[in-house]
């Protein structure tokens, strides 16, 4: 009597774990699954001998027996992802992430239609180039570990609707990187012109006028990035082109260096000075959509959620930037505006155009239909079945990506010099050709390394592109020393091969570690 | 009813409950409470924003004010209301290299360290050391002007003739139109030494890119003692015309010449050699409108005399009280005395810095 009382109870247990279990996993594949959900809403051990089992294993297969009392139609078959949800939507997605690089590929455009950009140009002369070259340097080297940090934190905030917040984060970090970037400025103007009494008066100023509009106009720019703000961001760029590209129309048969270096300074002071009217009008515009304010944490654990990123950006510059300051002399100590590896450096750097759309259209993609179509498909026991999916998915857009960059690669090697026929500003690069083709190796490589690193930036993982961006730093500093007896401009275009194969190789070895486990490296990031 | 705030502090999504009532309980209330924002806090944030950018504007603005290609002028008793110096550099003192950079862009066929540049108390040294066959070495004006303007320095080889090999100092004026046309066509005047000898030539070239071949118009004799120091003026339109003045003597003068020389154009101030350390010196440099000097403010009908001896100008003032005083193309610019006479007061102006081109304004009584 008793051990029937006993056993009815027991069905009825058993019943009772198999609706709990089907309320939270309607069609669960094995009694492996149905024992992780068993043991998900406290069922453990003590209490699945006290049902009749021998353990949790054992309860999971008697309720995955009852399963089919519980589970209703509806939910047995849960519902494929559509198509759409998971598939890349490949030319799209490459547009969407061109989109991306802009101001770059706009800036690329009024040099080619007018031979200016924003703050460079074919006509500058030898003191203004090198102000300009070292102020930018020095602008983008300071201002980019904070420009990582708040892309890192603002887009967090900007997720839990928090508009309050994001003004917090934009004054300590972009704010501050600005004051930190004109503080910097500032010491390298003193150190350069009154110290060393290198450069001129009148470039010195312009020189440190350089690094502060530049870098309130990157710090600017961030926000927009941010938010998304591209047509806003747009207007203002190609507005400021066309006011660019008249000017230098207008300017007669002369175009004054010094005149003209002058204006595109002024020009993008005013740029930055309005995107950051139009950031701030947005930010205190849109009301706050998360359901309460936040709390504002302590400036220790931002810094702490933030130095890895942070320091990346520093180390990512420092391996873009630091070839074209040796390609001057900087290892033998000066600096001379070196116009051949900017030029050859720069038409190479044309390869990172679609290797970004790429790297944006495949992180965008993995976020928001890749991640999640697949863990809608895959149940709980089929964890090598979602490692297998991602590793897979992410073997082909590392495919994807090198052909791309081979592709590029080819083209900028094979195409450009024979453009310098028809296009004056590429006319010496028919003389540099084995720069071009390692320079344009060297960007391929780079473009690779930071496919896999904001893939990796994607899953929360910042320490292996910490470790690539440190070690690519290391190994330009090394190779660039070894190559200075060759010429500074070989010294240049070793240092940024080295840097970017090691900065490449170690992201590569990074992300095919961490894609081999995304399950727990997803799972972590929340 | 329990909502929830997230609160980011590291990882950025441990929550912190809040209940209908206000009161929030802390998962670890032992930790620090940290504020909100304040809606304060956001609002002075748009002033902050607004003052920067204001601020980034006019210190951008204000950092790059290039230095003024000429020197301030001032005179008692008059007001110059329009400049017509488009460049002046007395190189009368020492000044930096640096300084000079923010005018002059040096540069030459000259290998590095073969050609070098000094602004001295005796001029603008432009020098080449010895170096086999013909080198040369120049400094560039920055700025442009043209056609309508007079160039001038007063330009100066060593006195020591050259007795091996070849230097010469040059003052050429040069389209600066190189960028879109590829021409380097100029014309030129240069003070040539050979074998102890010296003589002076005008002539004009054509070239694209470089190695312009030259026409010479007009030469001195060559002898051993040729001046070694002249002020030289030109004048181009860079189509037909060309005249050359050394010191205030019109050397050359045509206007049916076919120079071909698009303007604007920019001055050299240049050193050639072959074989021997050379230099060449400059001072007293400028460029100026080739229009008369305008004095505003003055009586109808008055008298108005600028300068003296070979530099006097005279004019009388018109209805509008405005006198128009033409100096000669060599005396373009210059400093000297002002006088107006007429039936009221004599007006003395002892030191007036005038320039073709230039409107002067008479002040008081």
């Amino acid at each position: 009597m008793t051990a029937t009382v006993v056993d009815d109870a027991g069905d009825l247990a058993l019943h009772m774990a198999a609706r709990t279990v089907a309320g939270q996993c309607a069609a669960p594949l094995n009694a492996l699954e149905v024992a992780v959900v068993l043991e998900t809403c406290g069922y453990t051990s003590t209490r699945a001998s006290a049902l009749g089992a021998d353990g949790l294993l054992d309860l999971g297969a008697k309720v995955l027996d009852l399963m089919p009392l519980y589970a209703s139609p509806a939910t047995v078959a849960e519902p494929e992802p559509t198509k759409d949800d998971h598939q890349p939507n490949g030319p799209l997605d490459f547009a969407r992430g061109l989109v991306y690089s802009s101001p770059w590929l706009l800036s690329i455009v009024t040099t080619v239609v007018a031979g200016v950009s924003f703050w460079s140009s074919n006509v500058a002369i030898p003191s203004v180039a090198n102000a300009v070259t070292l102020a930018t340097a020095v602008a983008l080297l300071v201002t980019a570990p904070f420009i990582q940090a708040f892309g890192r934190r603002a887009s967090f905030y900007r997720g839990l609707g928090d508009q309050g917040m994001i003004v917090w984060i934009t004054r300590w970090t972009l704010e501050l990187g600005l004051v930190v970037t004109a503080f910097s400025c500032l010491v390298f103007y003193l150190v350069r012109n009154v110290v060393l009494h290198a450069g001129t008066p009148a470039t010195g100023r312009l020189g440190l006028a350089a690094g502060l509009a530049i870098a309130a106009l990157q710090v600017g720019l961030a926000s927009f990035y941010m938010r998304g703000a591209f047509l806003s961001m747009g207007v203002i760029m190609v507005s400021a082109a066309a006011v660019l590209v008249w000017h230098v129309e207008h300017a007669g048969a002369y175009l004054n260096p010094v005149a003209l270096i002058v204006w595109q300074l002024r020009l993008v002071a005013v740029m930055a000075a309005v995107c950051w009217v139009l950031s701030a009008w947005w930010l205190l515009r849109v009301p706050s959509t998360g359901l309460s304010p936040l709390w504002r944490p302590s400036a220790l654990a931002v810094v702490r959620s933030v130095m890895p990123y942070a320091a990346y950006g520093l180390g990512f510059f420092a391996i873009v930037v630091l070839p074209q300051i040796v390609s001057g002399g900087l290892l033998q100590a000066r600096y001379s505006f070196n116009p051949s590896f900017t030029l050859t450096s720069g038409v190479a750097l044309m390869v990172l155009v679609p290797l970004l759309a790429q790297t944006v259209a495949t992180t965008e993609h993995m976020l928001h239909r890749q991640f999640p179509a697949s863990l809608r498909r895959r149940k709980v026991a089929e964890i090598d079945g979602f490692r297998r999916d991602m590793r897979r998915y992410w073997r082909a857009q590392l495919a994807l990506v090198l052909g791309l960059g081979v592709t590029a690669g080819v083209a900028v090697i094979v195409g450009a010099p024979r453009l310098g026929t028809s296009l004056s500003i590429l006319r010496d690069l028919t003389r540099h050709e084995g720069l071009l083709a390692a320079c344009t190796a060297g960007y391929v490589l780079l473009g690779v390394g930071l496919f896999c690193c904001q893939a990796l930036f994607s899953l929360s993982a910042p320490m292996w592109p910490l470790a690539a961006a440190g070690g690519g730093c290391a190994s330009m500093v090394v190779a660039s020393s070894g190559a200075t007896s060759a010429g500074a401009t070989v010294a240049a275009a070793v240092g940024l091969v080295a840097a970017a194969a090691v900065f490449a190789g170690v992201a590569l070895l990074g992300a095919h570690r961490t894609f081999s486990r995304a399950d727990l490296v997803y799972y972590r990031t929340f | 009813m329990v909502t929830q705030l997230a609160r980011p502090e590291d990882s950025g999504t441990r929550p912190v409950v809040a209940g209908t009532d206000g009161r929030r309980r802390h998962p670890r209330p032992s930790r620090v409470r940290r504020g909100r924002v304040a809606p304060n806090y956001v609002r002075r944030w748009r002033i902050e924003v607004a003052l920067g950018a204001v601020v980034l504007v006019v210190v951008a603005t204000s950092l790059t004010i290039w230095p003024a290609p000429a020197p301030a002028r001032v005179a008692n008793g008059a007001d110059l209301t329009r400049s017509g110096i488009v460049m002046a550099d007395a190189f009368d003192r020492p000044v930096s290299r640096g300084q000079l950079m923010d005018h002059y862009v040096f540069n030459g066929s000259a290998a590095p360290g073969v050609g070098w540049t000094r602004a001295t108390a005796r001029g603008l040294q432009v020098g080449v050391t010895p170096h086999p066959g013909w080198a040369g070495w120049f400094a560039v004006t920055l700025d442009a002007a043209g056609p309508g303007v007079i160039w001038h320095t007063e330009m100066s080889r060593p006195l020591q003739p050259a007795r091996t090999g070849e230097g010469e100092a040059v003052f050429a004026v040069q389209t600066a139109t190189t960028q879109h046309s590829g021409a380097i066509n100029y014309v030129v005047v240069s003070a040539l030494s050979t074998r102890g000898e010296g003589e002076w030539l005008v002539g004009y070239a054509h070239g694209v890119i470089a190695n312009a071949d030259t026409d010479v118009l007009w030469r001195s004799p060559l002898r051993v003692g040729a001046p070694t120091t002249e002020p030289v003026t030109i004048r181009t339109d860079g189509r037909r015309t060309l005249a050359v003045w050394l010191g205030t003597r019109r050397v050359y003068a045509s206007d049916r010449l076919r120079l071909d020389v698009p303007a604007p154009f920019q001055a050299y101030l240049e050193v050639q050699s072959r074989q021997i350390g050379y230099v060449a010196s400059f001072q007293d440099f400028w460029v100026a409108d080739a229009s008369p000097v305008t004095v505003t403010g003055v009586p109808p009908g008055a008298r108005v005399r600028l300068g003296s001896g070979a530099r006097l100008a005279t004019a009388t003032a018109g209805r509008d009280g405005t006198a128009s005083l033409v100096p000669a193309p060599p005396t373009l610019v210059g400093t000297g005395a002002l006088t107006v006479a007429g039936s009221g007061r004599r007006r003395d102006i002892a030191h007036l810095p005038y320039a073709g081109g230039d409107v002067w304004h008479l002040t008081g009584g």
